[in-house]
Order: C-alpha cells, then structure tokens, then sequence
C-alpha cells in the first residue's frame, strides 16, 4: 500500500520512521500546500495522512470536507492539537484513522496502518478495485470518458437498457407525426440525462435502445442515473411530451465486456454481456421498473444499494428491482 | 433597454402604415391617460394631422415614458388579434422583435412581453418588470427542515457546503424554467416565476428539487441524516421591487405560511390558486389536504413503496 504523508514538520515525518523502513508499503511525504496536487497523481487506493496543526477552523473545516469526498482513497488525520472535538464525525465522513499527539509519539507503524486500511476497505469501493473480471471476462475499462476507446478494441461498459413501454397503445394513439415528435423528446431527454456521465446512445430503435458508460475500472457511477430518470418520469411527460398522460419506460442496467465499434456499425457484434442487457430488458423487465444486475450494483455507489430490493435470478444472474415512488 | 434609433424608425413607420390617427391616438391613451396628440404637436383640433408625423410624435412620447417596449408588445397583440373589433395588419413586427433580441431581450408570447434572454442575462426583474409596480408572481418558497438542528450537531463549513449544494439543486432546477431566485438566507429562499406557465413550471421545479435532494442524500451528503425540506408555492399580486426587504406583500406572507405551517418534511404545499392553474396531468400528482380555517391546498411528497 502507497502511505503518502502531508505534513509541513519535519518531527511528524520522523514518526513515520517504521513505515519508512517497511518493505511492504510505500512511503512518500510532501508539503501540505502541495495536498490537492499530489493527490492527482498518487495512486489510487493510497492511505493519506494529513497533519492538521495550525490551520484556523475556516481552513480546517473546508480541508476536512475535500477529504471526505476523495473516493479514491483512504485518510487519516494528524491532530497533535487536539483541535478535533468530534472524532467519531471524522470516521462517520470516512475517515479510516485519527491520530493525537499521544499516538504520534508512540510512533506510526505498519500494524497500525494495515487496521487503519482494513477498516474502510470493508464498506467502499475500494473492495471494487481489486476486480479483474467482470461477467465471466477479463476486466477492461474503458477510463473515465471516451478519449481511450479505439473502435473494434474490447472493453468494459456500463450498459444501461431502456425502452418506452406501452408502444401499441402509443402508435394506435398517436398520429406519425407526433410518434415521431415524441421519440425524437424522449431520445433528446435521454442523451441530455446521460451525458453527465459520459454515457452515449450506441444502439436506438423506434422505442429506445442501449447506452453505453466508460469504466474506469473502479466504479460505475451511471446507475445513479437511471434513478434520476425513474424519479422524473413525471416532469418528462408533463414538460417535453405535450401528452395528457405520464409516460412510462423500463430501465435495466448491467455491467460487462463488448468490442466496441461505431454507432450503426454493430451488427456483427457477439458478446454475452450485450446478449444478457438485451435479454434481461426485453424478456425480463417489466414495465415501469428498473433492474439491475448484482454485478452492476456492487460496483455502483454504495448509497444507492437501499434503493433496491432483489427479485430473483435471471440466467445464472441475481437481478435486483428498485423500489419505486408510489 | 436602450432604445436604437433603428427601432424607433421601424416602429413609427409600422403604426403610420397599419392605421389611421384616431386610432393611434385610442391606442396611445391606453399607455398615457389623456394623452391628447393635438396639444403635444402644438395643432389645432380642426387640422387634419399627417399619420407619419402622428405616428413619430406618438413614438416620442412612449420613448420619453419609457414604454416603447409595451407599445411594440401590443402592436404584435394588434396584429394578431385586432383592436377595438377591427383587424390590422401591421408591417414590420420581425424586423423590430429582430432588432429588440439585439438587447437581449426575446418575445413571449403567453404573456405578450419582451423579456431578457436567459442565456444572455438573469436579472431579477427578467429585464423589465419595473420598480413599484405590481405583478401577478408565483412563487416557490423552500425551508430546510431542523436548520438549527443541523448547525448544532455540525461543523460550519459542512453546514456551509451542504447549504451551498442545496442552493446549486434549486437553481440549476429553477434556471431552467427561467425563475429566479428573489432571497436566500442560507437555510432557505423564495423563488419568483413570472413568465409562461408559471404555475407549471413552480410546481416542477420544486418536485425536482425534491428528487434532486433524494439522489444527493443517498450519494453525496455528508451529514450524519438526510437533508430535509419544505417547499410550498403559491401564486397572486406583488409588488417588485429591487430590493427584496423592501416587498411588503400577503402573497408572500401567505406562502411562508403555507411552507412553515401546513407543510410536512420532504413534501411541497400548492396552494389553490396556483392548483386551479394545473393541467389534469399535474393535477393527479397532488392529493387534497383539507384546511378548516382556509381554503384546501395540495401535497406532493416522495413515498416509497416498503
């Protein structure tokens, strides 16, 4: 594990002194003004120590909040001030360690850090980065955007089904004009919904289609997503349709392998995952809900695992249904 | 807005060419009251008053009182709809709405006005509502619930951050809809919308807050219990005036009512006049709340099924 240590004193380094000699982990220290730029570049899943002495509460307090968001590594804190009133707060905002003055003179070692990683490395996502494969395949992300995605390469995508239901009642209700008037809403609404993930249309047919989300190999945000469009059903029927009913669509979501080519260029793709987001959505689903794959779900955000309820396994995966609004 | 030169020149040759001087003079009176073209040309009542030249000064006149805007927004309504029983047909409307959009300022046509465009400008007066007048608003007031609670059991500067989350979550839902906030206090504000389908666009922009707010708790709050809000909206007359403290106005002491007495957490109270405003579809959202001393307003909350 990478130990990077913030500190502007030359006397907390010198605690570190075991760490330092430690052949299993890999120290390095730097100035706190360099904090927010280092981390940038340390790797991810590192154990940040941050000395807090003489920051005034304002700067303290702002610090403590960056710290709680990285989520991509694990933090502790250095207060020889005591100027923490709340410590158990700390741990509740993620922090994994807090260390006092008492506790720095004592010296900082390697059992201490690997309990200090063990204990957040239980209930985040840094359990996910470990995974190598994803719906029986090699893991391949495909990075935070698109800029590494080379066509007719494989990588792993979040793949998110969705289709408007109720599509003869739509067409025996609807003239040509306003079918095509709605579809062209809903495709608008969706790519508009997606983007702030990165997600793009890959596939679209008359009702809906497939989405792809890159992968940073880590943890999908996208499920978050489909929750947000779950919840605005009703303000996409009443603000974009011009229809006098609420407009229902079914979501799946699921996370695996695919060689990836150009939209409108993927007819001759084979690959299970996107067999099974197909199939969990077209045979699967039912209308107005949303599913998800457990393997989708474990590798989304933690906060949003509540949300959702398991109903059953569909080809070999367990499918979980989120709870709706009433 | 200043007014170009250009539009003053469309304008006046528009109302020269789409009517006669007893015309201009009737539509001119429902801008100034008296307005008498005879004294302000300096022209004896028994002249005969060219139309190009009663067409300018009338002009002027609206140029000096500033309402010019008004006068090309009822020029449009003429057009489209006649005046006092008879059709005209007036010339020039795009060319001016062109040369308007040039001060940034775009046509609505629910409400017939210019008003500013929001990828320009915000302003809290849309650009032109004017100061002391009285307006029909709806507005959006929101509360968090437990705010002293929460500055008790928490850090400042995560109270400041989460309080500064929950402000993005209303504004970028209320932007959109092209509403503005009129006052935030840190805990809370009151939202005014005053152009096309205010009623709808209140009543969403506060569901979405509501949903908005959910997502934000399961993902990325960092209290140790969920943010909580009240919201209510409510429509009827105000005053505008730039400075919010000084709006005296029941339509807002009506709202902060609504929010602060009749709303549960987690829930957005419509009152019955913005109700009444509703399409069927956003209608059958709400569920009647009954009221014995005032009339019924309507609630919207999140309930999950178990």
């Amino acid at each position: 594990m990478d130990i990077v240590l913030f500190t502007d004193r030359n006397s907390v380094e010198k605690q570190f002194a075991a760490v330092k000699r430690s052949r299993v982990h890999a120290f390095s220290c730097y100035p706190r003004s360099e904090l927010r730029k280092r981390i940038k570049t340390v790797e991810r899943g590192s154990f940040l120590y941050v000395d807090i002495a003489g920051y005034e509460d304002a700067e303290r307090g702002r610090l403590l909040i960056y710290l709680s968001r990285l989520e991509e590594h694990r933090y502790g804190i250095i207060d020889t001030e005591g100027k923490i009133g709340d410590v158990a707060g700390l741990f509740h905002n993620g922090a994994s360690d807090y260390v006092n003055r008492r506790l720095l003179i004592e010296g900082m070692g390697a059992k201490r850090l690997n309990k200090a990683a063990l204990l957040r490395s239980i209930e985040t996502f840094l359990d996910k980065p470990a995974v190598s494969s994803i719906d029986g395949r090699k893991a391949i992300p495909s990075g935070h955007d698109w800029g590494a995605v080379r066509s007719g390469h494989e990588y792993t995508f979040g793949m998110m089904y969705i289709e408007l239901d109720r599509q003869a009642a739509l067409k025996n209700k609807l003239s040509e004009g306003q079918l095509n008037s709605l579809m062209s809403s809903f495709q608008d609404y969706i790519e508009r919904s997606i983007a702030q993930y990165s997600g793009k249309i890959w596939i679209w047919n008359d009702f809906g289609g497939l989405i792809l989300f890159p992968y940073d190999g880590r943890q999908t945000e996208a499920p978050v997503i489909c929750l947000r469009l779950m919840l605005s059903r009703k303000i996409f029927s009443v603000e974009e349709t011009g229809l006098d009913t609420i407009l229902s669509y079914r979501i799946a979501f699921h996370i695996g392998n695919t060689v990836y080519k150009r939209k409108g260029d993927t007819g001759t793709i084979v690959s299970k995952s996107i067999n099974t987001i197909f199939h969990l959505g077209q045979k699967y689903l039912h209308e107005g809900q949303f599913y998800i794959t457990e393997e989708a779900l474990n590798l989304s955000h933690d906060g949003i695992r509540d949300s959702f309820v398991q109903v059953g396994n569909y080809e070999g995966y367990d499918i979980y249904r989120m709870k709706l609004p009433l | 807005m200043r007014v170009s030169g250009w539009l003053l020149h469309l304008t006046n040759r528009a109302l020269a060419e789409s009517m006669d001087v007893r015309s201009m003079i009737h539509l001119a009176r429902r801008f100034i009251r008296n307005y008498d073209l005879y004294e302000r040309m300096g022209f004896s009542r028994n002249i005969s008053i060219p139309s190009k030249d009663a067409a300018r000064q009338i002009i002027q006149d609206m140029k000096e009182s500033e309402l010019v805007l008004e006068f090309v927004s009822t020029l449009i309504k003429i057009h489209e709809s006649g005046l006092g029983g008879r059709k005209y047909r007036v010339p020039y409307l795009g060319e001016m709405v062109s040369e308007i959009r040039k001060s940034g300022l775009i046509y609505d046509k629910h409400t017939s006005m210019f008003y500013e465009d929001p990828r320009v400008m915000q302003t809290m007066n849309w650009g032109v509502l004017r100061e002391n007048e009285e307006y029909i608003f709806t507005f959006l007031r929101i509360d968090i619930v437990g705010n002293s609670t929460l500055v008790r059991q928490h850090a400042e500067d995560v109270i400041k951050t989460t309080y500064s989350d929950l402000r993005t979550i209303v504004q970028t839902s209320i932007i959109k809809r092209n509403g503005r906030i009129w006052n935030w206090e840190g805990d809370g504000g009151l939202v005014a919308f005053y152009l096309s389908n205010k009623n709808i666009h209140a009543v969403i922009s506060a569901m979405e807050i509501l949903h908005e707010l959910h997502i934000y708790n399961l993902v990325r709050s960092v209290l140790n219990n969920p943010l909580r809000v009240r919201m209510a909206v409510h429509s009827g007359l105000c005053q505008f005036r730039h400075n919010f403290e000084d709006i005296k106005s029941d339509t807002i002491k009506k709202i902060m009512h609504l929010e602060s007495s009749c709303t549960k957490p987690d829930s957005i109270s419509v009152s019955s006049a913005v109700y009444q405003m509703l399409n069927q579809t956003m209608i059958e959202q709400l569920r009647q709340v009954s009221s014995d001393t005032e009339l019924p307003y309507y609630c919207y909350e999140l309930r999950w099924e178990e």
